[in-house]
């Protein structure tokens, strides 16, 4: 009985010091933006771009790994035909290389205009569903 | 005229380059296991080089019967990725129009 009324004691002292800060909004109304990022002319998914250096990074490894490369002449700014000496075939094939890399499904237009590694960085770098 | 021949010479190699990219679509779409593509995807590239000395009326043939091969060859339900038209996420969560609101007043209705 004397601990009830000693717990019940201590609570409403530690009660009266414990301060809830109450938010009051007379409104009633909140605005939220709009959902997820607008790339309404792409499609509607949602989309995040990716970071620039991570996407140079990982496009450089791609062009490394390919078979045909020699490793010491990747740089950010290499073009595939001059530089690398790689075929029209091979520039296909290490553009289908990067649209597995990053899940992102390059249009036939856009993917002919991709002829070095700067063109592929910014292109990726600039699709909101890259991942 | 030879400016001509140049002009053609430059579009069919545009065209075997697209036709090249989309077989590879094609064949990525049958051969989903990975090492059965990449032997088919030599088999194909074997047969792109070997065509490539040709000259411009041959050349016209192929790339002709080679366009007929792509439409025999098309895969009834290719991979898609999702968000691109025709996947599955493709406008799938359209966002707001910017003049909505949203109300987030759970049990505080009719205040």
């Amino acid at each position: 009985m004397v601990l009830a009324g000693l717990v019940a004691s201590v609570t409403r002292g530690v009660l009266s010091r414990v301060q809830i800060p109450v938010n009051l909004q007379q409104s009633g109304l909140q605005a939220v933006g709009a959902a997820g990022s607008l790339s309404i002319w792409r499609s509607f998914a949602k989309g995040t771009y990716l970071d620039k250096n991570e996407v140079t990074d990982r496009v450089l490894n791609v062009v490394k790994h390919f078979e045909k490369v020699d490793e010491n002449k990747v740089n950010p700014s290499v073009n595939f035909q001059r530089d690398l000496g790689l075929d029209s075939l091979d520039t296909v094939e290490v553009v289908m290389a990067f649209e597995e890399e990053f899940g992102v499904e390059i249009p036939d237009a856009e993917a002919e205009k991709i002829l070095s590694t700067n063109e592929a960085i910014e292109y990726i770098a600039s699709h909101p569903q890259a991942k | 005229m030879s400016s001509f021949v140049e002009l053609k010479r430059g579009l069919q190699k545009q065209r075997a380059v697209a036709l090249y990219r989309r077989s590879l679509k094609v064949l990525s779409d049958w051969a989903v296991h990975r090492d059965l593509f990449y032997t088919e995807s030599e088999k194909l590239r074997t047969q792109f080089e070997a065509n490539s000395t040709a000259d411009l009326h041959h050349t016209e043939r192929l790339l002709e019967r080679g366009e007929q091969q792509l439409l025999k060859w098309k895969h009834p339900d290719p991979y898609i990725v999702a968000y691109a038209p025709g996947g599955s996420l493709f406008q799938r969560n359209p966002p707001f129009p910017p003049e909505m609101h949203q109300h987030l007043d759970f049990g505080r209705e009719g205040h």
